[in-house]
């Protein structure tokens, strides 16, 4: 059961922390970071790559941006341990995921690990940027990406070979660090979108790791090729299922927020790619995500209405408010806004027997894992009829 | 060169001029401050109001941002001899204060060609 905390005059639980920490960040003062850096994985916050998070109670990992304009901040508990505190009142005590040196490794090529990919909650190596977004590049980058923001600066972040790629998967895998890993690259204009490279990398991580080593799945998030097909070498190569993002349900803002992606890809298209995937390799095995806190709840609800009732999973990234305003909102909905998304995610999950991806506490900004983990407290009483539902698992899934 | 704190100011200050995207900032309304160190270290700060940019010596009663790094590599950032990309990642450039509008500022001030 997720316990309920107090922070002023509202009950929240770890869910609604975690979204309100992904929204505001929180102080890390350097004194907590010099007590925990030593004993568990926290990148001083110095760091503009710094890819930090801490594990709230119940399991659930929230991405932690360094911001000393947020009312949160971790803090150090009499006791000794990591402690979440909000407008100086202790909230909770939170924890930090296990020590790893990871980012102290390099490749062959003598690249940081830390240039490539990032370590996501409890076990999910990311590789966030395999290749520059071709998008971005061109002016027509996703109003709430973070990692395009890269390429709009004129920076030049280098793409891991497929064998470094297979050389950190097999080194986290041999430290334990790295129980799932995500593959995530820039969108490209080809017709084939990234399948190819995608193919590549998992080649190599198979080569160097196998890709029977990973104890969970590894997944790629994609844009959609123009030719559905193209996404059997994927499958061919390895990946255990891949995501086509709708970010935004409502084509209209879709094509606001995702300029690039609305006028290269388009909906059709996308809808086209995750009916192949599914049709052709089953319920689970296609998702997509939602920027969950840009549109309204009843097309968000729809859009993953829509995809579940044809076995693909609609995931529930939570938006992370830059500077620029986006469909002129400046900051997040109401708290209220995300329980009622997590409620209809989880009726949906539920109904068509769906399972989001990862084993582990899942990713930093995304709620799914944390709603399936909890799906029946998700329920309202009355629709928790699911007596028979069965848990999907890493790989089976 | 021996860099002093005097001609680091001028050859930074000419620097930032040059590298201020003044189309990036339409929702900017901050202060960043620099903090660069070692030789020829010195500190100002940039006011960024209303699409344009001021630029003062001293430390501002507050800042939104903070950047820290040594002088030299600054100035070679600047130049575009030291990539943004190698000051990201070697640590050699350290950030404070709101990193989610310090990720915004990447696109503020284009640095030197990678």
């Amino acid at each position: 059961m997720l316990k309920q905390y107090r922070l002023d005059d509202r009950l929240v639980d770890a869910l609604d922390l975690k979204v309100l920490l992904i929204s505001n960040g929180a102080v890390v003062p350097d004194t907590t970071f010099q007590k925990f850096a030593s004993q568990r994985r926290l990148t001083a916050p110095t760091n503009l790559m710094a890819c930090n998070c801490v594990i709230l109670p119940g399991g659930v990992a929230a991405h932690l941006t360094a911001n000393e304009d947020s009312p949160f901040r971790i803090g150090v508990a009499e006791n000794g341990r990591p402690a979440l505190e909000y407008n100086g009142e202790f909230v909770t005590e939170v924890e930090f995921p296990a020590y790893t040196e990871f980012y102290k490794q390099s490749t062959s090529t003598g690249r940081s690990f830390g240039l490539y990919g990032v370590l996501e909650g409890q076990g999910i190596l990311a590789f966030h940027y395999l290749w520059p977004c071709q998008f971005a590049r061109s002016g027509e980058i996703c109003a709430f990406c973070f990692q395009g923001l890269a390429d709009v600066a004129g920076m030049n972040l280098p793409s891991p070979t497929p064998r470094e790629a297979g050389e950190m998967v097999a080194w986290g895998l041999r430290d334990g660090s790295v129980r799932e890993v995500q593959l995530t690259g820039g969108s490209r204009f080809s017709p084939s979108g990234e399948c190819p490279q995608v193919a590549a990398v998992l080649r190599g991580i198979d080569e160097i790791a196998g890709i029977e080593n990973i104890p969970g799945e590894i997944y790629a998030y994609l844009s959609a090729p123009a030719l559905p097909e193209a996404v059997d070498e994927v499958f061919e190569a390895g990946i255990d299922r891949v995501a086509y993002d709708l970010n935004l349900w409502d084509v209209q803002l879709h094509a606001e927020v995702c300029p690039g992606h609305a006028r290269h890809i388009g909906r059709e298209r996308q809808l086209r790619a995750l009916e192949y995937v599914a049709g052709k390799y089953g319920p689970n095995k296609a998702c997509s995500a939602f920027v969950v806190g840009l549109e309204p709840l009843e097309s968000l609800i729809e859009g993953a209405e829509y995809l579940g009732r044809r076995g693909i999973v609609p995931l529930l990234s939570v938006w992370m408010p830059g500077v620029d305003p986006i469909l002129g909102q400046a900051h997040p909905p109401d708290i209220e806004y995300y329980r009622q998304a997590r409620q209809a995610f989880a009726k949906i999950y539920d109904r068509y027997q769906l399972t989001p991806p990862g084993i582990t506490a899942g990713a930093h900004v995304s709620m799914c894992r944390d709603v399936y983990d909890h799906l029946q407290e998700m329920l309202p009483p009355s629709e928790n009829i699911s007596q028979n539902f069965t848990r999907l698992e890493g790989r089976q899934a | 060169m021996t860099l002093t704190p005097q001609n680091t100011i001028e050859e930074a200050f000419k620097g930032l001029e040059r590298v201020f995207q003044s189309e990036n900032t339409a929702n900017v309304d901050a202060v960043v401050q620099f903090e660069l160190t070692g030789a020829g270290g010195v500190e100002f700060f940039a006011t960024l109001r209303n699409q344009a940019m001021k630029l003062e010596i001293g430390h501002a009663p507050s800042s939104k941002v903070k950047m820290s790094m040594p002088a030299g590599d600054f100035l070679a950032m600047l130049e575009g001899t030291l990539s943004t990309t190698d000051a990201f990642t070697s640590g050699k450039l350290k950030v404070g204060g709101n990193l989610i509008y310090a990720m915004k500022l990447a696109t503020v001030f284009k640095f030197g060609a990678e």
